[in-house]
């Protein structure tokens, strides 16, 4: 199936990245799709000069839910910098997901992104 | 024996194709396709006779306002009400309840009594329940179902009290497919209004029930009926509620302003008679006829027959659903055997015991042209209760065939391929 269930999304939702808890988190944040029972927790380990050290996530949702937090929680541990990941837009999920997510499933594309802000607002 | 080829020509939107595929459309309980008579009688009505109702002095009113009270006959003949002044057009069965719980509820409520409902209702027949009881300091109990949505008689009996002032049940769950026994239910209703006095009443949620089946509510032994345009092959905009006539008589109006007024000063106003004073300002004229032209439809076809078609298709679904056990399984919901279910069927999908969502699932079918839904369904309580986040519908109208079934399961058996 062309489109939406390409390779490296199945390969992020059947092996996601980073999934897990941090018992030393810094920030903690949750959020869910009620309309879909899609939920994500966010684990943050950010340092005293705001880059971000570790991040560990866990959850349960689609494939697409799933291939977003796992695709995101590489990016923020490569980007590692706050200021810079606080600026990760809806848009840039999309594309990291191969820019073929409709409004339908957008809600699932940037759950994580939308706990992961929640995250880094407390910190 | 209905005949589908001939319906599914008379349904333009049957033609066409989605991601490359001709539709298949198994969403009908979301809401319905429109056959060419009702999109040509809204068309008729906004070309040739509109005209704002009542109290008019020229031919174009005279016309819409005619059109518009036949239609209000024929929609209350369909559904078996003996009066057409009791039935208040509403924009759909969540409109219609809120205005029960509106226009009677207020007055009716009071601290300390209590709303029966079940848990396994739409969130119209819950919500507005649970803010009238808010505002008024009343409860709402919720009768538990079985495993396939059944209520327990005797639990109503035991979970009616001196108290109770409603009972509020759907006729057809749009989640578990759930028929509930309307006529036994307000028997047991009825046997506890001989004690207490005026209450409770009964309110049924039709939505899922009058596109389906035959209802004649005249022997349903309810006080209020709600029910959808748009989900018997109607227009959106337009639904129906039936109320009991010496009720509806008694119930102050829900939207205030012209047209449901007697007379207006500036000291204060007086409202109309039925049917008029549940008619407040410009109703919608055109989708009553529309919903008048998709009644004549389907009474055309006969209700029965409807039926009969839904249910084999119904059957046919479970039969092939139940057979897929490969790597793929579906785990379906509802009552077992299709007699006692409405045309619908609500599942989830495992993958090497794996469940796929929901979301995952309606796409892929999606990319095979095959229309369903999934999430909770506006049944959040009930999925909640048996612990699940989303499940899939396929549900089922007049324009489905045993092909259109085979699709879907082909579809489905695209869920393994894609998650290999």
């Amino acid at each position: 199936m062309s489109g939406l269930y390409h390779d490296i999304i199945l390969d992020h939702y059947k092996n996601p990245r980073n999934v897990g808890e941090l018992s030393d988190a810094t920030v903690f944040a949750k959020d869910e799709n009620t309309s879909c029972g899609d939920e994500v927790e966010i684990y943050l380990e950010v340092s005293n000069k705001k880059q971000v050290k570790m991040m560990k996530w866990k959850g349960r949702g689609c494939a697409i839910s799933t291939a977003a937090a796992s695709m995101l929680s590489e990016k923020v541990i490569e980007i590692g910098d706050t200021e810079k990941i606080v600026n990760i837009t809806d848009h840039d999920m999309s594309e990291m997901l191969g820019g073929d997510i409709s409004s339908a499933r957008i809600k699932c594309a940037t759950l994580a992104l939308v706990a992961l802000k929640k995250a880094l607002s407390r910190s | 024996m209905i005949d589908v080829e001939g319906i599914r020509k008379d349904f333009p939107i049957l033609k066409r194709k989605i991601h490359g595929k001709p539709l298949v459309y198994l969403d009908n309980a979301a809401t319905t396709q429109k056959p060419r008579q009702v999109i040509d009688a809204l068309v008729d009505f906004y070309e040739r006779h509109n005209a704002n109702v009542h109290r008019g002095s020229h031919t174009l009113t005279d016309e819409a306002t005619t059109m518009y009270e036949d239609a209000r006959k024929t929609v209350a003949n369909f559904v078996g009400a003996s009066d057409p002044k009791e039935i208040v057009f509403v924009r759909n069965t969540t409109e219609a309840i809120n205005l029960v719980a509106y226009s009677w509820g207020r007055t009716h409520i009071g601290k300390g009594d209590e709303i029966l409902i079940s848990e396994l209702e739409h969130h119209s027949n819950i919500v507005p329940w649970q803010m009238l009881a808010k505002e008024k300091g009343a409860t709402v109990k919720y009768l538990r179902v079985d495993s396939e949505g059944k209520l327990d008689s005797t639990t109503l009996r035991d979970q009616l009290t001196n108290k109770t002032k409603l009972v509020a049940l759907s006729n057809v769950s749009n989640f578990l497919g759930t028929i509930n026994p309307i006529e036994k239910i307000a028997e047991v209703v009825k046997k506890q209004r001989k004690v207490n006095g005026l209450y409770p009443l009964l309110l049924v949620d039709g939505a899922q029930a009058v596109p389906h089946m035959s209802v004649d509510i005249a022997s349903l032994g309810c006080d209020f009926y709600a029910f959808s345009g748009h989900k018997m092959y109607g227009p959106m905009g337009v639904g129906g509620l039936w109320v009991r006539r010496d009720i509806l008589e008694s119930m102050s109006p829900f939207l205030t302003g012209g047209g449901m007024i007697l007379k207006v000063t500036m000291e204060g106003s007086s409202f109309a008679d039925l049917p008029d004073r549940f008619d407040a300002g410009t109703p919608d004229v055109a989708d009553a006829v529309g919903l008048a032209a998709a009644v004549k439809y389907l009474g055309r076809i006969g209700m029965e027959k409807v039926r009969k078609h839904e249910l084999e298709l119904t059957e046919y679904a479970l039969k092939k659903l139940k057979v897929i056990d490969h790597k793929l399984k579906v785990k379906i919901f509802g009552p077992e055997r299709a007699e006692e279910r409405g045309g619908l069927v609500a599942f989830t999908v495992y993958l090497n015991g794996q469940e796929v969502h929901g979301h995952d699932v309606a796409q892929i079918l999606d990319s095979e042209g095959v229309e369903v839904r999934s999430g909770h369904h506006c049944t959040m309580p009930m999925h909640i209760k048996l612990g699940l986040a989303a499940t899939t519908r396929a549900s089922f109208g007049v324009y489905n065939t045993k092909d259109d079934v085979d699709r879907f399961i082909d579809a489905l058996a695209k869920v393994e391929h894609v998650f290999r």
